[in-house]
């Protein structure tokens, strides 16, 4: 068995697992943000009426 | 590559909001959120090309990174696009966006040095895959079908992600007009 194959797959699942930890990361970023910014939306309409 | 377009449409935002901040405020603050959600999204690509390149490096190259002028003026771009990014985080008063904006077209003027970058300074990076010359391209059909959905699937990712950016600008800008507003009544 070729070792450089096993360092091929160590690099390949490292780059999968970097690649969509950023962007999951990012999309769950962006929600949390969206998520906040309408309850706070929601709560100074509720104030202002 | 992807990132490329985000940059593009950040710098087409960047335009928008220096040519419309004078006459048409709505649509200047609809270019802002657009520069904003294309120079944030572009940022995570670039973020992801600076992170996995180096892995790819260390097994093709035996190195983690050189100061090679493709890996420099990559850099450099997202350096300049994280400055934007903090500028518009930190920074406050009526020209913070107008200052986002010549910084977002400054960081945009590097683009196509990044992408000829390996074509100018012939140093550790390969040559280009694509429109490097004669001899350049894939040969192997399916490793080009494989580049091709790889290319729409991470696209389709980014203007999705891009999508909800600017969504969720554009609530944040409405929130704070409506903010400015009542406290203009109050």
């Amino acid at each position: 068995m070729d070792p450089r194959a096993i360092l091929d797959h160590q690099f390949t699942v490292a780059a999968y697992v970097i690649t969509w930890a950023i962007q999951l990361g990012y999309l769950a970023w962006l929600a949390l943000k969206w998520r906040a910014q309408k309850s706070e939306a929601s709560r100074n309409t509720r104030n202002s009426r | 590559m992807v990132a490329f377009l985000f940059f593009a449409i950040s710098l087409a935002g960047c335009i928008g909001y220096l040519a419309f901040r004078r006459n048409r405020p709505d649509w200047a603050q609809i270019s802002d959120a657009w520069a904003l959600a294309g120079a944030e999204v572009g940022v995570v690509f670039c973020t992801v090309v600076l992170i996995t390149g180096p892995l790819w490096g260390r097994r093709a190259w035996g190195i983690w990174w050189t100061w090679d002028a493709r890996l420099t003026t990559t850099l450099v771009l997202w350096l300049i696009y994280v400055s934007y990014l903090l500028l518009r985080r930190f920074a406050a008063g009526p020209q913070m966006q107008t200052l986002a904006a010549v910084l977002g077209i400054f960081g945009a003027l590097d683009v196509p040095i990044v992408y000829m970058s390996n074509r100018w300074w012939r140093t550790q990076h390969p040559a280009p895959v694509f429109g490097g010359g004669p001899d350049s391209g894939i040969k192997d059909p399916a490793m080009l079908a494989a580049f091709g959905w790889n290319v729409l699937a991470w696209l389709a990712w980014g203007i999705l992600i891009l999508a909800l950016r600017y969504h969720v600008e554009r609530q944040h800008q409405k929130f704070a007009a409506q903010e400015a507003q009542d406290a203009l009544n109050a």
